[in-house]
Formats: structure tokens, C-alpha cells, sequence
């Protein structure tokens, strides 16, 4: 009977030692990897990597996808004939739908002055599939760019759309700068 | 004032003196020297809305919660002894973890964050993850896991709607149980390599939190859900990963859920109590090999053990251009070089955005050879891993722990409570509490 | 009987979980393998097509200077080629050979040279006046410092320096006085003046001595006297041949001899030539001889009619010649 006991206690003391040292370890590695962790970081692609692949709006793991168009309005030349808001080919000042790029006609043109107009993105209906970026990019200054939208992405671990982007513009970025941003507010930040 | 830089080249001296002041290099990127229109109307340009994230408060509030939970539950699994606690502090996790959070980062995830800290030297690990990793980790070494039971929403999720279980038997069990060790490997590597967060691709539940995802997942998160309704908690006891890791915390663990409140009397009551198959047997009077035997076979299976994990390694270390393919370079690398050897080019949008970057393609190559490379190493290690887990296995089942009482086995046991209302002793139990 | 239909609930739910993968994995990689004109909805690949009978010129030479970017050129009398990139200027013999380099110490956006044969070069906001033999002779600050300069045409007693950032053309004499401002925005002839959304705005002086300018956001060529009046223009806004497309077309602009435009583009690239009245003539060059992402085409014409293009994507001077048909 005491031989028994003898033998539970041995077996009490290596389990302490064992769980101790897992304890340690597991400590020195939390640590280790801590000592140079970040801040907390969300996904944001980078605008001047995007190829407008069409991904974004059709790989998000929410249904209307998280990424959505913006526009750096001190970069855009609210031109009259927008690659970004016209169809190519389309006739000049003419809003009407078949002359529309954007297939969800999120797009929304105001006249501000002579020959000025002004182009503001209705992010609800934006799909994020990037066609006016692409005409904004090759005509225009590039004024419209994607970005993810953080009041809607869900920050997973992996980006469904980071997989399939082609061309590595998805990155981390710190939560406190969420956003690659174009323009003046891109330069302050 | 600028200078004018005079190189042995040119052959006139020039000097400009009135240019100065403005870097002309930064120039063309510089906003505010963009030709902006002059708007007379008194027209003023918005700015950009940026909503922010979720705050960094909050996801050190989820972390809070999660120790908070963790707490709970171990006072409700092992001094409290509620299963209907349990159930409750399941019920709040995955309103909680899933529905309200929506999932990431989970602790089964963050397991692939921290392989890709440890192995990735330009990968930084954010401080809550890396807490959510270690917190149910130290839990589960002094309370068991706990973390299973009800604060993991995957497992609370697969609890809730385990409706008609039905039992699995013990070498059924522990065949499929292989898998996470599997599992575990494969996302070690993958997060390792920087290839994938494989866990993640595969969350069976994070469709059902966050109500959407393409159809494909959708019918896989319903399918697992669905299955959990007949078979127990069929991820967590199959598949999940980082219960591998809790497994191992829990054999550890300074105290454990148990089944009677004081000491058992072998009546059997709860012999089928657990859906899960994770109550210990006494061991019989009479084994069913004699020690001499059974040392026999421990001598040959731990020489069989290290020749399990050279097969492994050797195994695994040579499918490294197969599994490499996961990483998205050496996929990429692999499409130019079909496009380079069939003289095509720009056949994927990969390919054609590869191509129009300028990138020289040997420069890909030479990337794609040295992630290949650390698939080698990688193999050698996942390969010789899953072998020391089938010998160690193996010596599992020749070794006989004797035991005179039914016991949760520690490594597989969630701590769920389901067993409590089996025991005779329980309801003594709970009758005098009733009576002082 | 309930056994049987767990048993079968089971096996369901296993094969919605293997399918569910399958279904999933199989769209991830169909999206992927995706030929590209599939997945990139947005084209402009029919205004690329351009007929080959419209194409009236065929390249015949290409030069390469030793530049990492390219800016500006201009060529002489002789037919010697002048181009600006990096922070030098670099002067190429009619054969191709380089015969001289210079270091300017800034980026030189643009470069052109006068009748009486000096190289004028606009750096940021300063324009500077050297010698045939590189030699500065002097130099000024356009009139703001704000200024940038993305064009120079000198003529015997007059230059004219493009401002794309004020939106304003700059007269100045040659000793760099300034006369006057042409082409401002005037709200009493609700004239817009000059809208340049981007740093392109070219101008040239033709052979019977008017300033041209592009108006590149209204696609509008604008003909100037010496004395700051407005004599004429057209416009051609189309994403056809017919004209200029997008936000701020033509990019750069040279006269031929005989007063017709000679044009290069962005976003739909090509480089083509319409008569003094503005009416397309001939396709110089196509979109499809230009890679990817090209954008900024300066052009310059030499003694012969031949076009010379500075291709910044590829860091070539490539030169056209007349079809011979």
C-alpha cells in the first residue's frame, strides 16, 4: 500500500515538472514571437499594385464583397469625359445608363462649373469590380482606386481575396492606418 | 542652392544655378503640386471617408472574454459540476465568438499565426492572437479543456447540435483521430512556409457565423453541421488541430473534470454516458498479453519508431514540389515556365501581371527554388513528425496504464459535464446540497 | 428503422462536406485559370483594332539611349536627336550614335530648340538656354515658382512656356522677359481656358509662325497669334480615329512641315496625324505596337518627315518613315 502510494506521488511530482516546463516553454515562446509582435493589422490592398482583375468583387467571403471603389478627389480632374464614368466610346456629356462604365451605376456625376463635373461613388451599390478604375487609370489620373472597406470587412485570417489577388497587392497593414490612400490624405498620413 | 554635379562625362561644364528648392524626383507623385481645377463656384472638394476597423479595444475585450469564459467554464466543469452551465457558457460563446464576432481570429487559427511567427522572419503576429493562442493553452494545462467544452465556438457549435450521436467504435476512433495529427502538420507546414492558412480555407463553421460564402462552402459548413447532429463533435474529435496541442496540455493538467464527485464504484452507469468515447475503462484483472510479452513488443516497436520517422521524413521531404505548389510564387513561377516551354505568354491573369511587372522570370525561379527548398526541411519535419506519432501510438496500445476506476481519458475528453447525471455519487451529491 | 436513417443522415452529411470542397476548390480555380480577356471585363480592345490601310507609316529604326527614364526630345536642323532623361541631356548624331552627354543636375521635362539653333529645356519651374555645345547661357524662372514646365517652343524673337500647372502659356522674349499670359481663363468670353487634369500640355509653333497649343481636357487644338489672340481651333472629342478620347488627349502634339498635327495619346496609345484643319489623315502608330502601360509619348519630326517617338515604357527612340505604297 505505501509502495503505491510512493509510486503516485512520483508520478505527481514528474507531471508538476512536466507541466511546468510546458508552462516555461510554452511562455518562452509566447515571448519570443512577442517580444516582436505588432500591433493589431487589418487587410488593405495597395492601389498601385491593383490590376483590376475583377477579384475583389467576386472572391470576398461576404456576398456583397468588402471592397469597394473610392475616390481621391484632390487627384481627380472632374473632367467632362470620364474614362472611369463613360463607356469608351461613349458620347460626351451624356449620364444617360447605356453610357455608363459602372455596371451597377454607382457612379454618380454632378455638374459643378463649366466644364467641370464632379464624380462621387455610391458605395452601396459599388460591387467593387474595379472597371472605372481601370478607365480612370488609363485615361484619367487614377483618382479612383479600390480600397477595402473596414466598416464591412470582417479582417479574417486569410483574405479569401488575397489568395487569388495576381497581383500581391493585398498586405497587412496596422489597424491604426487601415487605409493606402491616394492624394493629399494619403501623403498626410 | 542647387549645385550642378559635374561627372567626367560630360564634356561642357554646366552650371545651372536658378534651379532650386523643389526635389524634382518626388514631383509627379506630389498631390499638391497636381494641377488642380480652380473652381469659382465656391466648390470644395470632399475627403475620402474612411471608416476605421474594429478597434484594438475590442480585440482586447474578445480576449478578456475568452479568459473570462475560460474561468467560468472550468468553475462550472470541475467545482460546480453543472452541465447546464456548460450548455449555457456554450450558448453565449457561439452568440458570442460566432455570430457577434464572427469568427476571426479563432484559437484554432491562431495556431497557424504563431507557425508563421516562429518560421517567417518578416511576419509580425498581433499580441491578441498571439493571446488567443496561449490562453486556453495554460488553461487547459491546469484545468483540462475546458476550452473545448463550451468557450471554442466551433466545438459549442457541434455541442449544441448533437442530437442523435451515435457511438464510434474505439479503433474507428482512433484511426479517424489520426487525421489531426495530419491536419495539424499540414497547417503547421503551410502557415510555416507562407504558402496558406489551410485552417482557415477549411473552417466548417465561419460560413454558418458570418451567414454567407459561396455556395461550395455553404453546402460543406451545412454538411458539417448535419453530420454533428448523428456524430459527436465530428471536427473536433477528426480534425481539429489545435486540439492536438490541448490534448497534450490536458494529459498534463494540474486538475481535470471528473465523473464522480468523490470516488467511483465501478457500477458501469456511465459506461456509454459519453458520446464522445472518451471514458477510460478499469483496466481488466487479467491482460490480455503478459509482461514479458509486452516488453517485447515495446523493445521492437521503440527500434521501429525512429525507422517510422526516417520513412516520414523521407517520405514527405520528397513531395516537395507537390506540396510547394501551395505557395502562390511557386505556383506562378510554375505557370511562366509552362508559358516559357509552349511559347505562349499571358494565358492567366497572374501570368499577364507577372509579366507586364518587369520582373525578370529568373528572379522568380530563384525565389520559387528557395521556398522549394524550405519544403524539403519542411517535409523532412512534417514527415518525421507524423512517424513518431504512429510509433508513439503504437506504444500506446502495448502499454497498459492500470486503473481501478472509470476516468475521462484525459487527452480526448472535452470536459462537457454530459457524464455527471450518470453517476449514483452526483445525486447523492446533489441531494445534500438540497438537504444543507 | 431510426438506425437506417441516421446511418443515412450520415452518409449525407459526409458526402455534402466532400462535395461542398470539391464545389469550392473547383471555383477558386476556375476563377484562377480564367483566360485573362474573360476576367478583365473592362476593354477598349475594339478602339485598338486599327485597320492596317489607315496605318500610313511603318517603323524603321529604333534607338536606345542609356537612360532608367526618359522625359523630353527635340530634333535640329541637322536631324541630330536631343533627348532628356534622368538628370541629363543627351545628344544623339543622325545615325544614332550618341555624340554627347550632359549633366543638368534636375530632370528635364521637355526640350526643344530654337531657329537660331540653342537648347531650350524646361526643368520644374525654371527654363534654361544653353549652346549647341551644351554651354549654359542663361537661364530663368518661369513666373511662379509653382510652375511646371511640360513644354517649350522657342521662335526667333519669341519662347513659349507651357505651364501645366497655372494652366497658362507663357510668352517671354529670349533673354527671359516675360511679354504676356495667353489662354487664361476669362469669365467675360466664358472661355474655361486651358483644362489639364493631368501634367501633359504640349504647344508647338507651326510653319507660318502661330503658336499651337492642345487644350488636352477639352481634346482642343487652340491657334494663337504672337500677339496672345485667340486666331482659331478645333475640337475632336472620339474614341475613333476621328479623334481624342478620354480625359486630357492628345498628350503631346509636333507640326510637319506642311502645318499637319502629329499626335500621341494615352490610354487608348497611338500615335497618328491630322491635317491643319484637324481631320485625321493617317495612323502613325497603332496601339497594339505599344507594351502595356505605356504613357507619355513625346514626339519630334525631322528634316526628312520622319516621326520620332520617345517610347518612356521601353526607353527607345523609335523612328517612323512614310509607307512607301
Amino acid at each position: 500500500m505505501n509502495n503505491e502510494k510512493e509510486k503516485l506521488g512520483r508520478r505527481e511530482f514528474i507531471k508538476d515538472a512536466l507541466r511546468t516546463m510546458t508552462a516555461a516553454v510554452i511562455g518562452g515562446m509566447g515571448g519570443f514571437i512577442g517580444g516582436r509582435a505588432a500591433k493589431n493589422t487589418v487587410w488593405q490592398l495597395d492601389p498601385n499594385k491593383c490590376v483590376q482583375c475583377e477579384r475583389c468583387s467576386t472572391h470576398c467571403v461576404l456576398t456583397e464583397s468588402a471592397v469597394k471603389c473610392v475616390h481621391a478627389y484632390d487627384v481627380c480632374g472632374y473632367c467632362q469625359l470620364c474614362g472611369g464614368y463613360h463607356r469608351p466610346g461613349a458620347k460626351i456629356q451624356d449620364t444617360a445608363a447605356e453610357n455608363q462604365l459602372c455596371p451597377t451605376g454607382a457612379i454618380q456625376r454632378t455638374y459643378v462649373e463649366n466644364p467641370y463635373y464632379e464624380y462621387t461613388i455610391t458605395e452601396a451599390l459599388c460591387n467593387g469590380c474595379g472597371k472605372c478604375v481601370k478607365g480612370c487609370g488609363a485615361f484619367g489620373n487614377g483618382s479612383l482606386y479600390l480600397q477595402v472597406r473596414h466598416d464591412r470587412c470582417l479582417n479574417c485570417n486569410e483574405c479569401a481575396i488575397a489568395t487569388v489577388c495576381p497581383s500581391g497587392a493585398y498586405q497587412r497593414v496596422p489597424s491604426d492606418r487601415p487605409y493606402i490612400l491616394k492624394g493629399q490624405q494619403g501623403q498626410g498620413s | 542652392m542647387s549645385r550642378a554635379v559635374v561627372r567626367p562625362k560630360s564634356w561642357v561644364m554646366f552650371i545651372l544655378l536658378a534651379i532650386c528648392l523643389i526635389n524634382s524626383a518626388a514631383l509627379a507623385q506630389d498631390p499638391a503640386r497636381f494641377p488642380k481645377p480652380e473652381f469659382e463656384s465656391g466648390y470644395q472638394q470632399p475627403p475620402t471617408q474612411t471608416p476605421p476597423p474594429r478597434s484594438t479595444g475590442r480585440e482586447w475585450m474578445d480576449v478578456f472574454v475568452l479568459a473570462v469564459a475560460l474561468g467560468l467554464t472550468s468553475y462550472f466543469a470541475l467545482k460546480k459540476r453543472s452541465r447546464r452551465a456548460i450548455w449555457a457558457m456554450a450558448v453565449f460563446s457561439v452568440i458570442y465568438f460566432g455570430f457577434i464576432r464572427e469568427g476571426c481570429v479563432c484559437a484554432v487559427g491562431s495556431l497557424q499565426n504563431v507557425s508563421a511567427a516562429l518560421f517567417l522572419s518578416d511576419y509580425v503576429i498581433p499580441l491578441t492572437v498571439l493571446a488567443f493562442f496561449v490562453i486556453p493553452l495554460i488553461f487547459t494545462l491546469f484545468f483540462g479543456r475546458t476550452f473545448c467544452a463550451a468557450v471554442c465556438p466551433l466545438g459549442a457549435v457541434q455541442d449544441l447540435v448533437m442530437v442523435k450521436p451515435v457511438p464510434v467504435a474505439g479503433w474507428l476512433q482512433e484511426v479517424l483521430g489520426l487525421f489531426r495529427y495530419v491536419y495539424l502538420g499540414f497547417a503547421v507546414l503551410f502557415a510555416a512556409t507562407g504558402s496558406a492558412f489551410l485552417i482557415c480555407r477549411y473552417d466548417p463553421f465561419v460560413s454558418i457565423f458570418r451567414m454567407g460564402n459561396d455556395f461550395g462552402m455553404m453546402l460543406y459548413s451545412i454538411g458539417f453541421v448535419a453530420l454533428s447532429i448523428f456524430v459527436a463533435r465530428p471536427y473536433c474529435r477528426f480534425l481539429c488541430p489545435y486540439g492536438v496541442l490541448l490534448g497534450w496540455m490536458s494529459q498534463l493538467s494540474k486538475k481535470h473534470l471528473t465523473i464522480t464527485p468523490d470516488s467511483c464504484h465501478v457500477c458501469r452507469l456511465c459506461e456509454t454516458s459519453c458520446p464522445m468515447g472518451a471514458i477510460d475503462k478499469p483496466t481488466p484483472e487479467k491482460l490480455p498479453v503478459t509482461r514479458e510479452q509486452g516488453i517485447r513488443r515495446l523493445g521492437v516497436l521503440l527500434i521501429f519508431v525512429p525507422v517510422m520517422i526516417a520513412i516520414g521524413g523521407g517520405t514527405f521531404s520528397r513531395l516537395d514540389v507537390f506540396l510547394s505548389k501551395m505557395h502562390p510564387t511557386v505556383s506562378l513561377a510554375e505557370k511562366i515556365d509552362l508559358e516559357n516551354r509552349t511559347g505562349t505568354a499571358g494565358t492567366t491573369v497572374e501570368t499577364l501581371t507577372f509579366r507586364s511587372s518587369g520582373t525578370p522570370a529568373e528572379t522568380l525561379f530563384a525565389e520559387a527554388g528557395i521556398i522549394r527548398k524550405r519544403f524539403r526541411i519542411g517535409g523532412w519535419l512534417l514527415g518525421g513528425f507524423l512517424g513518431l506519432i504512429l510509433g508513439v501510438k503504437l506504444i500506446g496500445l502495448s502499454i497498459f496504464r492500470t486503473s481501478t476506476e472509470y476516468e475521462p481519458n484525459r487527452a480526448a475528453c472535452f470536459s462537457c459535464g454530459r457524464c455527471f447525471s450518470y453517476c449514483p455519487n452526483e445525486h447523492q451529491r446533489l441531494e445534500n446540497i438540497r438537504h444543507y | 428503422m431510426g438506425k437506417i436513417l441516421t446511418y443515412v443522415g450520415i452518409a449525407l452529411a459526409v458526402a455534402a462536406v466532400l462535395a461542398g470542397i470539391i464545389f469550392s476548390s473547383n471555383r477558386t480555380s476556375s476563377a484562377v485559370n480564367k483566360p485573362p480577356e474573360a476576367a478583365i471585363l473592362y476593354n477598349i480592345d475594339d478602339y485598338k483594332k486599327v485597320d492596317p490601310a489607315l496605318i500610313g507609316y511603318t517603323e524603321v529604326r529604333q534607338i536606345k539611349p542609356a537612360f532608367r527614364e526618359l522625359y523630353g526630345m527635340a530634333c535640329d536642323a541637322d536631324d541630330k536627336i536631343y533627348v532628356t532623361g534622368d538628370e541629363q541631356l543627351a545628344i544623339f548624331d543622325p545615325a544614332g550614335d550618341e555624340i554627347s552627354r550632359i549633366d543638368l543636375g534636375h530632370e528635364a521635362k521637355c526640350v526643344t530648340l530654337s531657329p537660331d539653333q540653342l537648347i531650350y529645356l524646361g526643368l520644374n519651374h525654371t527654363v534654361a538656354v544653353l549652346d549647341r555645345n551644351g554651354k549654359a547661357l542663361r537661364s530663368w524662372v518661369a513666373e511662379s515658382e509653382s510652375a511646371v514646365i511640360t513644354s517649350v517652343a522657342a521662335g526667333e524673337r519669341d519662347v513659349f512656356v507651357a505651364d501645366a500647372m497655372n494652366k497658362v502659356v507663357l510668352q517671354y522674349d529670349p533673354a527671359g522677359n516675360l511679354l504676356r499670359r495667353i489662354g487664361e481663363k476669362d469669365p467675360e468670353s466664358e472661355r474655361p481656358g486651358f483644362i489639364i487634369p493631368s501634367f501633359y500640355f504640349d504647344l508647338a509653333i507651326d510653319p507660318d509662325g502661330f503658336l499651337w497649343v492642345v487644350n488636352p481636357g477639352l481634346h482642343t487644338f487652340e491657334n494663337y497669334t504672337f500677339e496672345g489672340k485667340l486666331r482659331a481651333s478645333w475640337r475632336k472629342t472620339a474614341f475613333d480615329l476621328e479623334g481624342f478620347g478620354g480625359c486630357c488627349n492628345p498628350t503631346h502634339m509636333a507640326i510637319l512641315p506642311d502645318g499637319s498635327f502629329v499626335t500621341s495619346e494615352k490610354g487608348l496609345v497611338r500615335v497618328k496625324i491630322h491635317d491643319p484643319t484637324g481631320q485625321f489623315r493617317t495612323v502613325v502608330a497603332a496601339p497594339n505596337q505599344f507594351a502595356e502601360g505605356t504613357v507619355g509619348l513625346d514626339l519630334a519630326v525631322d528634316s526628312r518627315g520622319q516621326i520620332l517617338v520617345l517610347d518612356p515604357k521601353t526607353g527607345m527612340i523609335r523612328i517612323f518613315a512614310k509607307r512607301s505604297s
